[in-house]
């Protein structure tokens, strides 16, 4: 019953705590795709920026060059270039003085002399293959205007070269052409936190990494692409900026927190709230699950209390229905018994109807006493045993139970063995065994001198012990076939002159207290002391499962 | 508190011991607090490129790291050596956490209390990692001050057109019969590691000065270059000499200058032919000199606000996949020993002919402000007026 209980219980907990962690997850949805939102606004924002950063740095590094490119040709119109060891030691001065890679001077379409530093000035795909490289070049040179390009050899280096036309000298057409390679460090004005790259034509040239700490990557990045410049020869540069998430875990790291927080709080919350409301949901369910094994037992007077007006209410008014019906019919048995008692001799039905009411006024002041305690199931079993303690004499022939003479011998035995047999057909009822010994030890003596197995003291169950000191009393105070009615006083001494012998002496006090109260006119108001065999067809009230 | 607990263990159970733990311990994690983030600066006057391959690096190191960032800033030498030698704590302007500098600079940063002392477990691990030689080069009045990071050492490119026998002085060298337009020999007299070597290899006998020998051995270098004395003077003093020569070289206009990795790399790249020699000295007489190598460091600014996170980056950049990705990067030796250096000189063999010169070098602990190197410059500035005044020496030729 308990496993069936708890299973329940931890059910309905676990319910609650799925339904609070529904909620706080719904919840905690809502505040990070908030969070999320802000958080992705921010980096938006933050690549906007950058990328106009970038730009300007990008922008910054070609305006630096082109202005070493016409510095230099304004220093080469007054010196004449062919090429010779001192052109190329200067012109390695120029370089040294200047951030670009490679300087060249062309006359015409040859080359006349070149300087290029260390790697990676020095990688052969930085050189000038080819010029003008394209005809837009060419016509722009040719019209005297400055042009700045891309060379981007396959499995070369990018970089960026920039040419002009040097002031005639001579009769020849002269050129210089400085180059620089394109470096990551012109993306190294992005902030921390973002990372891009410089796109030629749509591709790849040069990589800046985030290079921030804290970004775990496990976030997906935010992105933006922006054209900066388009140079002579149709070329356009521009930027692919990643925003590495770091700003976003770290907006998204304290709400997590703070939501991991308040999802725990409530699932505790939930697990204490939920666990208390489904202990009292299942209240009645578990009244329902002790009342019906107590029926089951034979404790026919269950009665659950009602204590909620939903259909778990309903369900418990339907069992206690279900258990008066139970109940009445069982005793509309045992009170279908007792008539047939009745029937064979006239005085016994008064006879039964006092027993049954002076053993439960003697049962409730043995209770008042201390002596003894009952629960409603044990006084039900009294009141039963009390009514049909005489069953057995339903075996007896009329002629002996109704004999006005002494009895023989043989009709002596057979008056005897009435409590085996009453006990037998108690017995045969079903989970009235409680009953049934009762009626089998209502004629045992209290010193061990009655029938029909010869029990004393203890052995004699106290309920038969009660049953038999009432019907003595009833016997001496009431007329009989064979016998007048005695005094009260008279049959009291005879009960006390008995204490100890035929009857238990605390019982006979019991019991000379509930006559003398309602000779006194104060009878004891107990309904189960008033008679539980005239009360057969009235409802029985409600009883407590308790105390079963 | 007991009958908390009893109502507790009442409702729950046993198991509940479990939940409540299992609560706390997310809570806890939940509300822990955002680790702080460091930002360091290492400052160093390497090329752009050179800039880039390391920042690169750091990012490598760093990313691992999640709360470090690191910026490599790049400035002139002589910016670098102010602000490294400041006595006074770092502004925002010149701030530094690290630095790349001269191994010759320790002893003077070390007076200085510019930096820290290398932590004693990082001295062992650098012990196991680094080769012997770039370990005594950070190591100045017994203590080791930096983190070794690359090596260079200069030695003479010879292009094997023009000498079908390796010549045995320098003498001999210019004074090899060549083609129209070729020059001899290629110097960097601004610099002090090629410099220094020359000082010594010009020296006839114990008792001659440094420089009054050196002087003198190229007086009568360039006596022997006659008419392409003025141009050739004009090529040792070009400022980044090694970068004109190594393309005149390279076209084939000098036969033989003296150059370090970074115009080995140069050559393999064009596909220029060269060998790699030892510096030989001035004259046939003259003493043979040893290479010197010059070992660039990593120093932890002693103001530095996260030391340990310094020292700890610093350290990362020996380890030996690390070092020898940068500096084969940035085209100088590795400092790194043992096998991985063997490795590495198996993979790239024009390295392996540095390797003999550095099996022979000894470490360049002078500087720029000692005392031999004011001399010389002083004299060369003075040779250079003599030239100018047309005092050069008239050659044989």
């Amino acid at each position: 019953m308990r496993r069936l209980g708890s299973s329940l219980l931890h059910q309905l907990t676990f319910s609650h705590l799925l339904v609070a962690l529904l909620l706080s997850l719904g919840l905690g949805g809502v505040v990070l795709a908030s969070v999320w939102s802000q958080a992705r606004a921010s980096e938006r924002r933050l690549l906007e920026s950058s990328a106009a950063l970038a730009g300007e740095r990008v922008a910054s590094e070609l305006r630096r060059l082109e202005e070493t490119r016409n510095g230099l040709a304004r220093a080469m119109a007054q010196r004449r270039v062919v090429g010779s060891l001192e052109d190329i030691l200067w012109l390695q001065q120029v370089l040294s003085y200047t951030d670009v890679d490679r300087i060249e001077v062309f006359s015409d379409l040859s080359r006349v002399v070149e300087a290029y530093a260390f790697l990676p000035g020095g990688s052969p795909s930085l050189q000038t293959p080819w010029f003008p490289p394209h005809p837009q070049v060419a016509a722009l040179l040719q019209d005297g205007k400055p042009v700045t390009w891309v060379q981007w050899p396959e499995g070369g280096d990018p970089s960026v070269k920039a040419a002009r036309r040097i002031a005639a000298t001579t009769g020849s057409a002269t050129y210089v052409v400085v180059t620089v390679a394109l470096r990551p460090s012109w993306l190294a004005a992005l902030p921390p936190g973002v990372g891009g790259s410089l796109l030629v034509r749509g591709q790849r040239a040069l990589s800046w990494p985030a290079g921030n700490p804290g970004s775990s990557g496990l976030l997906p990045r935010l992105r933006m692409q922006q054209s900066i410049v388009r140079l002579d020869d149709d070329t356009p540069l521009g930027l692919e900026l990643e925003a590495s998430g770091v700003f976003l875990e770290q907006a998204l790291g304290p709400a997590l927190r703070g939501g991991a927080l308040l999802a725990l709080a409530s699932l505790v919350l939930a697990l204490l709230l939920g666990h208390s409301f489904a202990r009292r949901l299942l209240a009645p369910l578990e009244d329902l699950l002790e009342g019906t094994a107590a029926m089951a037992r034979g404790h026919l007077t269950v009665r659950l209390p009602v204590r909620r007006q939903d259909e778990l209410g309903a369900l418990t008014r339907e069992f206690n229905r279900m258990a008066d019906e139970i109940r009445t019919t069982y005793l509309g048995v045992i009170s279908t018994l007792a008539e047939v008692v009745e029937a064979k001799s006239h005085y016994t039905r008064e006879h039964i109807e006092r027993v049954e009411r002076l053993a439960m006024a003697t049962a409730k002041v043995l209770e008042e006493r201390g002596w003894a305690r009952w629960s409603s199931h044990q006084k039900f079993i009294l009141s039963v045993a009390s009514i049909l303690h005489d069953v057995g004499k339903i075996a007896i022939g009329n002629d002996i139970l109704n004999k006005p003479g002494p009895l023989s011998s043989s009709e002596r035995q057979e008056i005897l063995s009435h409590p085996e047999v009453g006990g037998n057909i108690v017995e045969r009822m079903g989970k009235l065994e409680r009953a049934a010994e009762i009626i089998r030890a209502c004629h045992e003596h209290f010193d061990g001198s009655g029938y029909p197995r010869g029990l004393k003291g203890d052995q004699i169950p106290l309920e038969a012990r009660i049953i038999l000191a009432v019907d003595a009393f009833d016997a001496m105070t009431q007329v009989r076939p064979y016998s007048q009615a005695r005094p009260l006083q008279e049959a009291i001494a005879e009960l006390r002159a008995e204490a100890g012998k035929q009857f238990d002496p605390v019982v006979v006090e019991a019991l000379i207290e509930v006559v003398q109260r309602e000779a006194q006119g104060q009878p004891l108001s107990s309904h189960n002391s008033s008679g539980f065999y005239r009360s057969l067809s009235e409802d029985s009230g409600e009883t407590q499962i308790t105390g079963l | 508190m007991r009958r908390p607990l009893e109502l507790w263990g009442r409702w729950f159970g046993n198991g509940s011991t479990s939940l409540v733990a299992a609560l706390f311990l997310a809570s806890t994690l939940a509300c822990r607090s955002p680790e702080s983030s460091a930002s360091l600066s290492l400052l160093t006057s390497l090329p752009p490129s050179d800039v880039e391959v390391l920042q690169k690096e750091l990012h490598s190191v760093t990313a691992s790291w999640r709360t470090v960032s690191v910026k490599v800033r790049s400035v002139p030498a002589r910016v670098l050596e102010e602000a490294t030698g400041a006595f006074t704590p770092p502004t925002e302007s010149n701030s530094w956490d690290l630095a790349l500098v001269p191994s010759s600079w320790l002893l003077r940063l070390e007076k200085r209390q510019a930096i820290l002392e290398v932590p004693i477990h990082h001295v062992q691990r650098l012990s196991q990692a680094v080769s012997p030689l770039a370990l005594l080069a950070a190591n100045a009045q017994g203590k080791i001050l930096g983190y070794p990071l690359s090596i260079n050492v200069p030695v003479l490119f010879l292009n094997p057109q023009f000498f079908p026998e390796v010549p045995t002085s320098l003498a001999a060298l210019v004074a090899t019969p060549l083609p129209p337009g070729v020059f001899p020999l290629g110097l960097d007299l601004r610099t002090p590691s090629t410099v220094f070597p020359l000082l010594e290899g010009g020296k006839t006998t114990q008792g001659d000065q440094n420089v009054a020998a050196g002087t003198n051995a190229l007086k009568e270098l360039l006596a022997k270059l006659g008419p392409k004395a003025r141009l050739t003077l004009q090529l040792w003093t070009v400022p980044y000499a090694e970068s004109a020569q190594a393309q005149l070289f390279v076209e084939g206009k000098l036969a033989a200058f003296v150059g370090g990795p970074r115009a080995a790399a140069l050559m393999e790249t064009v596909k220029a032919p060269y060998l790699v020699v030892s510096i030989p000295p001035w004259c046939e007489s003259c003493q043979a000199p040893k290479p010197w190598a010059q070992v660039t460091v990593v120093v932890v600014n002693s103001f530095c606000p996260f030391p340990d996170l310094a020292e700890k980056l610093a350290l990362e950049l020996t380890s030996p996949d690390r070092n020898v990705r940068l500096n084969l990067a940035m085209n100088t030796l590795p400092v790194v020993g043992g096998a991985e250096e063997s490795e590495i000189l198996a993979q790239n063999p024009f390295l392996f002919r540095f390797r003999r010169a550095l099996d022979m070098a000894t470490v360049m602990t002078l500087d720029e402000t000692s005392e031999t190197w004011q001399q010389w410059e002083l004299a060369l500035e003075r040779f250079l007026a003599d030239q100018t005044n047309g005092n050069v020496p008239k050659g044989d030729g």
